[in-house]
């Protein structure tokens, strides 16, 4: 468990990006910092999306140049270990109800 | 010829833009009613359906249009469908998936489409060509018919009003659902209708109406230059690579030509416009499943007569049995890639990280 991750997905194309952070944001400590640099169009979606239904907070989202993007999510909800089918999508987890 | 090339090319243009700013990616449409349950690009696809198939029917009561109905090659629509859809899990998008991404700058998506190319030529002029012939061999037809509605015994219309039904069940339902808040970052300086159209994607709505709208205008704009169907990838592609390669008869520069040409510039200009553009490449490992699924799109497209577009959007708009069935072999093959090519690896690496904690004792 760390406090800070950083997750260089450049060149990731869907539906990685959201499978990587995912699996990844369970090294990070509840509190901790999820920060993601990312180029993949859909993900603009997907990640964002994610992280709310997730419960994480979004702490900054913002495009840093020519179709890359960086966001960083503190890590809240507790976020089941498992990695499920849902993963695996460039769109998006369906929201509650 | 420059009539058709601008016929051609004008309508790639708008629909490598749509197709850019709508992210319609018909791969994530097929494969995530099954990943994800999450359906908002399919309902975008049933949308573009009832519009097109609207505008189809509208076109020949005018007598613009002549449709011949495809025969009905079941074993071929089926396999060749499987094999379309186990390869573009492989190949990172749909026909018209991977020409739009060329335009953001994927050159993973160039390779994948010269690959198409060329397994489209293989299986309809080269090395596979006898092979395709036979699979396509056997032929059915249904109440001694090759489309649905002249098997059910209906109107096309019936079909037509169907398909709006079901659209306009998704719109209303969509409506009523709450819609959670997304942040995405945006040029507050830029003026609303710029945000609208270079902003965030598109809503599957406005997606779908306008993926529809512009496949009525490929009717038009393809029938002017004397060819009768609407857009179409996997021939144009395998056409420009004879052109190109093999025969520089003229007569392979056709309206479908240009259009494959331009939508790659068409996404280009929406990419460059939303700040969406720049020339990247996937790993190694990556590009050679690119090259693999280009390779086996182009073999299952021409073998079922369409890939996404030419029997998921039109065949399937005028409702051809070998369309319909096509094009469900095809969602049902990237449900099996998407089994086979992302949740299997993928288990694979959570339980291998598993043992890895479990060993260092954490």
């Amino acid at each position: 468990m760390r406090s800070e991750l950083y997750l260089d997905l450049l060149g990731e194309v869907c539906p990685y990006p959201l499978v990587i952070a995912k699996q990844r944001i369970q090294e990070v400590a509840p509190g901790g910092r999820l920060i993601i640099d990312f180029d993949c169009n859909q993900a603009t979606e997907s990640l964002p999306r994610w992280a709310q239904s997730a419960g994480h907070l979004i702490e900054s989202f913002e495009k840093t140049g020519p179709a890359s993007w960086r966001i960083v999510i503190r890590r809240q909800g507790t976020g089941s270990d498992e990695v499920t089918p849902e993963d695996y999508t460039c769109a998006v987890p369906k929201q509650g109800g | 010829m420059l009539h058709t090339a601008l016929a051609g090319g004008l309508t790639g243009l708008l629909f490598g833009f749509v197709l850019q700013r709508g992210r319609f990616c018909m791969t994530s449409a097929f494969r995530d009613l099954y990943l994800t349950r999450d359906s908002r690009l399919f309902k975008a696809y049933v949308v573009s359906l009832a519009v097109q198939s609207t505008g189809i029917l509208l076109l020949q009561q005018a007598g613009l249009v002549q449709v011949q109905p495809d025969p009905f090659q079941w074993l071929a629509a089926l396999t060749g469908g499987l094999i379309f859809g186990i390869s573009v899990i492989l190949s990172g998008g749909c026909a018209s998936g991977t020409y739009f991404r060329i335009g953001e700058g994927m050159v993973g998506s160039l390779v994948a489409a010269v690959f198409y190319g060329i397994g489209a030529l293989m299986a309809r002029a080269g090395a596979l060509a006898p092979l395709t012939r036979r699979i396509q061999e056997p032929t059915a037809t249904l109440n001694g018919a090759t489309t649905l509605y002249g098997a059910l015994g209906v109107s096309p219309w019936v079909l037509a009003g169907a398909l709006w039904a079901v659209s306009l069940f998704f719109l209303v339902r969509s409506r009523r659902e709450p819609q959670p808040a997304i942040p995405f970052p945006e040029d507050p300086h830029r003026p609303a209708l710029w945000r609208a159209v270079f902003g965030r994607g598109w809503s599957w709505p406005v997606t779908g109406f306008a993926v529809g709208a512009v496949a009525v205008l490929a009717w038009i704009t393809s029938v002017s230059t004397g060819r009768h169907y609407g857009l179409g990838i996997t021939t144009p592609t395998a056409n420009l690579l004879r052109f190109l390669v093999v025969d520089s008869n003229p007569q392979f520069l056709d309206w479908g030509v240009f259009l494959v040409l331009g939508i790659p510039l068409g996404s280009y200009l929406a990419a460059r416009g939303a700040g969406e553009f720049r020339l990247r490449a996937p790993n190694a490992g990556r590009l050679l499943q690119h090259m693999v699924g280009g390779l086996g799109m182009g073999l299952g497209a021409t073998l079922a007569r369409g890939c996404n577009v030419g029997n998921g959007l039109v065949a399937v708009s005028l409702f051809t049995l070998n369309g319909w069935v096509a094009t469900l072999a095809i969602i049902l093959g990237t449900w099996v890639g998407a089994y086979l090519f992302l949740v299997l690896p993928m288990r694979a690496q959570v339980r291998a990280a598993g043992q890895a904690v479990a060993a260092s004792g954490g």
